[in-house]
């Protein structure tokens, strides 16, 4: 069996068993915040799954600086693969704050600062798969996307430290640098666990997509030496 | 000539306003959130709708983005195999 086969498979067997076990933590071992009661319990699958996007999208930048650099296309097919990765993640955190913010704040939606950063990142990378699926094939369109994904990581920091710098009604930092959050201990042990678990989903989603990427790239190669003969 | 000055420009436009628009709709938006949100939960077990529904939604697109994944990369392998049977079948 090829290495990267047992890789995913070992991460897939893990994630699968982490994710059973984070469940069972949230909705029965951890204890009910005392304010925001059952919703809160909604921060253990949207802080995390709104740092896996960041980490998607700084893998983006990395895999354009990369391709930019290099010119390979084992960076281009990094830098698409985490931006697709990191659409579908920041889909979801869009989603799950939207669905706390209700019954919490009483409204789906609010023009504030956090939020608002957060919808303008998710347009940025839904343009650069946009980029991805109109622009030419080959170096042309990389080259194009790899700009975008530099130009759009810009906005990861401004996300982040929305709640610093601007006036808001979102809850402060959790997680990284700016976190001043208070957090009941079993909570932010819970909270560290759910974020390692959905970072590995996150790194068996990305080989599983890298590898995609690679087997369509080697179709449209044999594709353009079998179709000048049709 | 002409196309080569116009796409740079035209690319520094789009970028310019990207940075813009990431800084200044949030600090135009801040001066009035604060005043229409509430941030008090009369009856907590009142939002299990909203908790069942997160995790439904989370669930069903991860399944739903590897079901995709794992459609996608079994029609692929089928298509190279076809293609390098055509290659092979090309060379006789």
């Amino acid at each position: 069996m090829a290495t990267s086969m047992i890789i995913k498979k070992g991460l897939f067997v893990i994630t699968g068993a982490m994710m059973l076990v984070i469940l069972y933590l949230i909705f029965i071992w951890v204890p009910t915040e005392k304010n925001l009661g059952v919703s809160q319990r909604i921060f253990y699958f949207h802080v995390p799954i709104a740092w896996v996007g960041f980490l998607a999208f700084s893998f983006v930048l990395v895999g354009s600086v990369g391709y930019l650099w290099k010119r390979t296309s084992g960076w281009d097919r990094l830098a698409y693969s985490a931006a697709e990765l990191g659409v579908l993640f920041t889909t979801l955190m869009l989603i799950t704050g939207i669905l706390w913010a209700k019954p919490v704040w009483g409204v789906w939606w609010t023009w504030d600062p956090r939020l608002t950063t957060s919808l303008i990142l998710w347009l940025i990378y839904v343009a650069y798969l946009m980029l991805r699926a109109y622009s030419p094939k080959g170096d042309q369109g990389a080259r194009y996307a790899a700009v975008l994904g530099i130009a759009g990581f810009i906005d990861v920091p401004l996300v982040y430290m929305s709640i610093v710098w601007w006036r808001t009604v979102h809850p402060q930092a959790l997680i990284g640098p700016a976190a001043t959050g208070e957090l009941d201990p079993s909570m932010r042990l819970l909270l560290m666990i759910s974020t390692l678990t959905f970072t590995l989903l996150f790194a068996y989603l990305l080989v599983d997509r890298v590898s995609l990427r690679r087997n369509e790239e080697e179709v449209e190669v044999l594709r353009g030496l079998i179709e000048p003969l049709r | 000539m002409k196309g080569l000055v116009i796409r740079p420009l035209i690319m520094l436009l789009v970028v310019s306003a990207m940075f813009l628009s990431s800084a200044a709709i949030p600090a135009m938006a801040q001066s009035d959130t604060q005043d229409q949100v509430a941030t008090t939960v009369s009856d907590p077990e009142a939002n299990l709708p909203y908790l069942f529904a997160v995790y439904a939604v989370t669930w069903v697109a991860f399944f739903a983005y590897l079901y995709y994944l794992s459609q996608r990369q079994q029609s692929l392998r089928r298509e190279l195999e076809e293609l390098r049977e055509a290659l092979v079948e090309r060379d006789r």
